[in-house]
């Protein structure tokens, strides 16, 4: 059981950030970890990591089509980056290799 | 000593055939010799002599120079200076092609794609067009006499003048059975270039001096005058050649017969003309059912032949070089005159695109059909009439085929213009009754007499004004020409035994003028009375809103009209103080200026406050941005031109009066033209629906075989409901996303979406195919449902986004997936969308 902290954002922010979010919530509550995903989107950041999440967090997951912005609040901690449509098509697969 | 004016040319697109034709009858009123001079090219003309105006090369703004020398050269000099000021600079129609929503230019993502090969030009009248090509070689090659028996010089100029006589007697009569306006103004220009005195003296000296046959003869002045006309600087001048010889062809054909020229090629199949060039009694020889559309290399946009395909609605496309040496006779083409394009054999893909383009095209046309014969009516049932403006009774009877609910407006002056007297009562009233008796019930508003200004009538001997707009025009010449007034008045009182006939009177700025016509309406209806002689005594008279003073004593002017009817052009010309012909100021004209519209709503709340009735006859009225304006400002009746009759009918069926009296609330809040323009662009108002999802939106059995074309096809519903304005800009905008990579997100579900500036309302439009598309999905399943986003570039408010998101979240849940792909119908489909969009 691990504790993960998320950042979905795809080119346009319409639609991609928002999929990839809700399968990776998803996917993480089925496996058994907590998750909370940001997502950085054409409404700007939405449910923003906290220094505190970051810290008590054991892995970052990058689920990207752009870069991530705020990006150095992620400097110390270990971070997998996956494109959108990998967390969109296979969530439970994204988050084995957290693990692995 | 010779008299002089002095003048810039006026016409934009310089001297041609009707111009000319018109500026020759000017001077040919007078017995003073009248020289036109060029100052430019120091060229010099007999003024009446068409040929010889035309060859001075004339262009806009060259400075020219009249000089009168004769006995009525007084006379004729304050005549012409006149003509030139006033009624010359507006003889010449605007050339400029209707409006497209696919730029000339632009070339459509199939044909990019499939890489085929395609020919560019310049579309010059719109419209596409499937079928085969008919390649003519040599189109009007002048025929080869050199076996053509020639007699005696004598002998030669007996058989030219019977040419010519049979020519001239064979366009007379053509311009008798013609009942088309531009095909009249054509054979005009044609007669006056046989006519002209020029043209004979030059054929008859060159068979004189040259010992040339009458046709050769014929030939070399027509190469004389091509040649001069053809080194012109305009291309217009240079599109005057194809005139004159076709004049030429046809004295030779009259003169030998038709076998020594080209003999006329005929359609024997449905089939677009691929030729240098075709002439204009060419193409009036075609069978015009057959003639699907024609490709020139020759050619610009202001010919004669391009200005009867116009009419004839036949596609056009002219400028592609060489364009009949490279097609084959019976070879399969598109014609695109929307973009001005030419395919020959298209693929598969690319006459799929023009089928769906030309279906298209059909379904807004019969959409509009059914608005023909219902009255308007907003969506919310209140009634709106929308009435034809017409000039004449040909105009009256296809206004009412086109579906208009009256005659809101008939312009007399036609009547009285082009002749040297004015109409008797007996042509006037058989004109009007004739109106009153195909309108049966309806209205038909006769508006008296309305000129000076920019429609100068001879026998009228109106003064020459700095300032005809402010001057002697309209009412206020009635004292001056009251016979003239009383006879149209009179006869207009007769027809209204026939029908619902109105009178309504131009120009009016004051109440005593009221009083005073009125008089004179009244003292005409006693004389009926006594003569015995039928009329509707119980007849509305009405006047123009049009000088701003009116609008503010509506009240006072109730007492003594029946019914008013706003022409917004000269009334936000003077409310403005803008001449909108002025180049320098022209732009400030605008009725869309919120001064403006503040105005208008006043008067009209004024006429209702006081039980009168108002209409709207001008420009404004066909302006179908302006729609939900009308429709707030409560306005009765609507008048415009009768082809857009339909589309009136249209918008107003989607229009909602509270909604539309909101919208009227803040538009009249906005501070600049282009905020009331946005405004109005960007309202759905229009729509009825200003929802995300709208059933309108969901198309549930698509047959799009391909991601293009459900792309296209969900864009053009989006079109349809007014939601954007650029289907192609909007199209490439969405693909430039999908090339990042594939929305297809799987599940046999994909989502295309793009922000973009062309769309004004936020949408999801629907898409169910019937067969799969491949999406390249990241499943690579094949995609059943497609679910377009399209967003504003300036997206107002996160409401529609929260929304967009969390639908977005949801596609990711099985449960409402298959909930969505197995919806009954596009009711189902909505309310699934709404439930989640909350």
């Amino acid at each position: 059981m691990m504790n993960i902290v998320a950042v979905t954002a795809c080119p346009t922010g319409i639609a991609h950030t928002y999929m990839a979010a809700a399968q990776l919530e998803k996917a993480a509550k089925k496996l058994g970890h907590t998750i909370k995903v940001e997502t950085q989107g054409s409404m700007g950041i939405e449910n923003e990591l906290s220094e505190d999440d970051i810290r008590n967090a054991d892995v970052a997951l990058f689920a990207i089509g752009i870069p991530v912005r705020n990006r150095e609040r992620f400097d110390r901690i270990k971070i997998l980056e996956v494109t959108v449509q990998d967390a969109i098509k296979n969530p439970e697969g994204v988050i084995a290799k957290l693990i692995g | 000593m010779p008299l002089e004016i002095q003048f810039s040319f006026p016409l934009v697109n310089g001297f041609h055939a009707r111009p000319a034709s018109i500026f020759r009858d000017a001077a040919n009123r007078f017995n003073s010799a009248i020289t036109f001079r060029n100052q430019q090219n120091n060229s010099t003309a007999n003024a009446k002599s068409t040929l010889a105006l035309l060859s001075t090369l004339t262009k806009h703004a060259d400075p020219c120079m009249l000089t009168i020398h004769g006995h009525d050269e007084q006379v004729a000099v304050d005549a012409m200076r006149q003509f030139i000021q006033t009624e010359f600079p507006r003889c010449d129609e605007s050339l400029a092609s209707a409006s497209s929503p696919h730029p000339a230019g632009s070339v459509p993502r199939p044909l990019r794609i499939t890489k085929e090969l395609y020919y560019q030009g310049m579309p010059v009248s719109r419209g596409i067009v499937t079928s085969r090509a008919f390649v003519v070689q040599t189109w009007i090659d002048m025929p080869d006499l050199s076996r053509v028996a020639k007699g005696t010089v004598a002998e030669e100029l007996a058989r030219l003048e019977r040419a010519f006589t049979i020519v001239s007697q064979r366009l007379r009569e053509q311009l008798g059975a013609t009942q088309s306006e531009i095909q009249l103004g054509i054979l005009k220009a044609h007669l006056a270039i046989l006519e002209d005195a020029e043209l004979k003296a030059k054929i008859q000296d060159l068979l004189h001096r040259n010992q040339l046959g009458a046709g050769a003869a014929i030939i070399a002045a027509a190469d004389h005058f091509a040649g001069i006309l053809q080194h012109s600087a305009s291309v217009y001048l240079q599109e005057r050649v194809l005139d004159i010889r076709d004049i030429a062809v046809q004295l030779v054909n009259e003169l030998y017969g038709k076998e020594t020229t080209n003999v006329q090629p005929a359609l024997e199949h449905d089939a677009v003309w691929v030729a240098e060039n075709l002439s204009p009694s060419q193409f009036i020889a075609l069978d015009k059912q057959r003639l699907k559309g024609i490709v020139l290399s020759q050619g610009g946009s202001t010919s004669h032949t391009v200005i009867l395909a116009r009419a004839f609605g036949i596609p056009c496309i002219v400028g592609i070089s060489d364009i009949h040496r490279k097609l084959k006779t019976g070879q399969g083409i598109v014609v695109d005159a929307e973009r001005g394009l030419v395919v020959p054999d298209p693929s598969v893909s690319v006459r799929r695109f023009y089928d769906f383009e030309i279906e298209n095209e059909k379904d807004e046309a019969r959409r509009l059909q059914q608005f023909i014969d219902v009255p308007a009516t907003t969506a919310d049932g209140r009634k709106m009439e929308v009435a034809a403006n017409v000039g004449s009774l040909d105009e009256a009877r296809l206004a009412f085929r086109n579906g208009a609910e009256g005659i809101g407006l008939f312009r007399t002056e036609l009547l009285f213009m082009n002749r040297t007297q004015p109409p008797t009562e007996e042509e006037q009233f058989a004109v009007y009754s004739e109106t009153a008796r195909i309108a049966g019930s309806k209205r038909v508003i006769i508006r008296t007499l309305d000129v000076g200004g920019d429609k100068p009538i001879s026998y009228l001997n109106l003064p020459t004004e700095k300032n005809p707009f402010l001057g002697f025009r309209a009412i206020r010449m009635y004292r001056d020409h009251k016979e003239i007034i009383d006879t149209q008045l009179r006869s207009i009182l007769r027809a209204s035994a026939f029908g619902n006939v109105m009178i309504m009177f131009p120009m009016i700025s004051s109440v005593e003028e009221v009083r005073t016509l009125r008089d004179w309406v009244r003292s005409i209806m006693q004389d009926l009375d006594q003569k015995k002689i039928s009329y509707n005594p119980a007849i509305e008279i009405g006047i123009m809103v049009e000088i701003p003073s009116v609008g503010l004593i509506i009240d006072q002017l109730s007492r003594h009209v029946d019914f008013f009817s706003i022409g917004s052009n000269d009334l936000t010309q003077y409310f403005l103080a803008v001449d909108r012909d002025n180049d320098r100021v022209g732009a400030l004209y605008n009725s869309l200026a919120p001064s403006f519209l503040r105005f208008l709503k006043d008067i009209i709340d004024q006429a209702h406050a006081h039980g009168k009735w108002i209409g709207l006859c001008g420009e404004l009225g066909g302006n179908a941005l302006a729609v939900p304006l009308f429709v707030g400002f409560g306005i009765d009746e609507i008048s415009l031109s009768s082809p857009g009759i339909p589309k009136m009918k249209s918008a107003i069926s989607k229009c909602e009066s509270t909604q539309c009296k909101t919208l009227l609330a803040s538009i009249l809040e906005k501070e600049t033209p282009a905020e009331v323009e946005k405004l109005l662009r960007e309202s759905a108002v229009r729509t009825g629906d200003h929802s995300l999802v709208a059933k309108e939106l969901i198309r549930t059995a698509s047959r799009s075989q391909t991601k293009d074309e459900a792309i296209r096809e969900l864009v053009h519903m989006l079109y349809r409901a007014c939601r954007t304005d650029d289907p192609d800009q909007l199209e490439e905008a969405i693909w430039q996303r999908e090339d990042v990579y594939s929305t297809g997100i799987g599940f046999h579900i994909a989502i295309p979406h793009c922000k973009s500036e062309h769309v004004f309302l936020n949408s999801i439009a629907v898409l169910r195919c019937s067969k799969g598309i491949d999406w390249k999905s990241l499943d690579e399943q094949p995609v059943t449902m497609v679910l377009l986003i399209a967003i504003r570039a300036d997206a107002p408010g996160d409401e529609h986004l929260k929304m967009i998101a969390s639908l977005s979240r949801k596609l990711m849940d099985e449960e409402f997936r298959g909930q969505l792909l197995s919806a009954r119908d596009a009711e189902h489909i909505v309310s699934q969308l709404t439930t989640v969009l909350g």
